[in-house]
């Protein structure tokens, strides 16, 4: 008997272990004006691969929505799929040259796109062959632990086992390789916090037809 | 003279008609709806030399619907209507109303923001003024091509026949038509966008235009001679004369768009024309009109 409630609460012990080992990693963007930076993409690598186990790739959904894509960029682990449910009321033809995915979904609206699988790392860049100013980003990343910063340049990744990570961040702005970017940290029960000053080209993106000609579609 | 709704019948008619040819897939068509109202000055309304030249300003209107079906090979046809309305402050003469109806053909040659595209369209328009005379169609083949070639640059080309037909007037000179607002022209026009930010365009276009040119003023010798038709214009006067004559034209325009919303923009546009009439019959005006465009 003795032995039996030793044992359960050692099970107890263990799983109380195993959750309060799920840390965070507190990520804080800034360009070089020191104004927060939104829609960075914080990627933290750990150095002991078995932490890969603990995340399965889901689906995830990139919509279409006033002839734009929301979100404008999307963070998925290699081999997920994505959807992309078109919720105008025009048709929209979705594709990416990127070499990370080459994808097509010819005209289509509602849901009537079937998923398409991202298997290979890297940025995809997305785009409307209607709507030439319609573009996003989906970043295909080499972790299951990752987040985006908000408009406040804040991220949090979330559900890290302790252990060493190499933490990287990108951006579509980014004026160098994210590569340069890299930093090791070390996660424990407790959260972790880590900063970036970067350096961002100007953004620029394809403006809207005016309708003071008649060259473009609206 | 065609009234304006007999007009409205024909456009109305010719519109049903090209939607009954075009849209065998409703289900893959989508409507879209524009709005615009401008208010604009134009310093040289008659087209006269600068000793006889008048200006005003107007305010305009216009709404269209267009329906447009996109296919899987980059075309698209699209087909629709539009109303617009011109108000003068003086010179009411110049008042108007156009409902015109319209269909093009787009083909963009690849896949992707950056290819290059070709659109040719056809536009019918039954015109109806105040001063009658003026009243009548207005139809306009173009051409067109672009392409963008940045994120921050597009470019687009385009030839255009336009051909007019007025009511016309009472003959004024024996032996010399009366028929004065009738014209046909061909243009070739350049035009070239520049993005400093996703909310400013900025364009500026070049136009080069041969054909009939109409120059209203009193009675002048030298534009006389030159003359293919001649009418009384009330529109612009009591004692002044629309002339009728061949010229070439060279127009450069200055726009900028500032985006209210990702449907709305203000556009300012500034217009300096130059026509080079037969007979050294040569006029120049200037035009700019505050926009606002809208698209539902």
């Amino acid at each position: 008997m003795t032995t039996f409630i030793c044992g359960l609460v050692g099970l107890m012990l263990t799983g109380l272990a195993g959750t309060a080992s799920a840390a965070e990693l507190l990520a804080s963007v800034r360009d070089q004006k020191g104004r927060p930076v939104s829609d960075a993409v914080v990627l933290a690598i750990p150095l002991d691969r078995k932490a890969f186990d603990v995340v399965k790739p889901n689906r995830h959904v990139v919509d279409q929505v006033n002839k734009e894509f929301v979100p404008y960029i999307r963070v998925i682990f290699a081999g997920t799929s994505v959807s992309f449910p078109n919720k105008d009321n025009i048709r929209h033809h979705v594709y990416s040259f990127s070499p990370a995915k080459k994808f097509e979904l010819s005209l289509y609206s509602g849901v009537t796109a079937p998923p398409v699988l991202f298997d290979k790392t890297g940025v995809v860049v997305l785009g409307c062959n209607i709507h030439d100013w319609m573009l996003g980003y989906i970043y295909v990343a080499d972790t299951p632990f990752f987040a985006k910063t908000e408009r406040e340049g804040q991220a949090v990744v979330e559900n890290l086992p302790p252990g060493d990570y190499l933490v990287r961040l990108w951006h579509p702005d980014l004026e160098k390789d994210e590569q340069s970017t890299i930093q090791r940290v070390s996660v424990t029960d407790k959260a972790a916090n880590i900063s970036w000053t970067v350096a961002l080209k100007p953004s620029f993106r394809i403006p809207r037809p005016t309708g003071a000609n008649n060259s473009g579609y609206r | 003279m065609i009234p304006l709704r007999t007009g409205a019948l024909l456009v109305a008619q010719a519109f049903c008609i090209t939607i009954g040819l075009v849209s065998a897939n409703q289900a893959a068509a989508h409507w879209s709806f524009d709005g615009a109202a401008s208010v604009s000055y134009d310093n040289n309304l008659g087209n006269a030399r600068a000793e006889n030249s008048v200006g005003d300003r107007a305010l305009s209107a216009s709404i269209a619907a267009t329906q447009s079906e996109y296919r899987e090979d980059g075309a698209s046809i699209s087909w629709g209507g539009r109303l617009a309305g011109e108000r003068f402050a003086e010179y009411g003469g110049l008042d108007n109303l156009a409902l015109a109806a319209n269909v093009a053909y787009r083909r963009k040659m690849d896949l992707g923001a950056f290819a290059p595209w070709w659109r040719v369209s056809w536009s019918s328009s039954a015109l109806s003024y105040r001063d009658h005379a003026r009243n009548g169609w207005l139809h306009q083949a173009e051409l067109a091509a672009g392409r963008r070639l940045d994120e921050r640059y597009n470019l687009g080309l385009s030839f255009r026949v336009e051909k007019r037909t007025a009511a016309g007037s009472p003959d004024q000179a024996p032996g010399l038509s009366a028929d004065a607002f009738s014209q046909l022209s061909k243009s070739l026009g350049v035009n070239a966008e520049y993005a400093p930010d996703r909310d400013v365009v900025l364009s500026l276009g070049g136009e080069l235009r041969h054909g009939d040119v109409v120059s209203t003023s009193p009675r002048y010798r030298q534009v006389f001679l030159y003359s293919k038709a001649i009418a009384a214009d009330p529109a612009l006067g009591s004692d002044v004369y629309a002339y009728r004559l061949t010229g070439n034209t060279l127009s450069v325009k200055l726009g900028m768009a500032l985006f209210l919303s990702p449907d709305s923009c203000v556009h300012i546009g500034v217009q300096r024309i130059l026509t080079h009439g037969e007979g050294s019959n040569d006029y120049a005006k200037n035009k700019v009109a505050v926009s606002w465009l809208g698209n539902f």
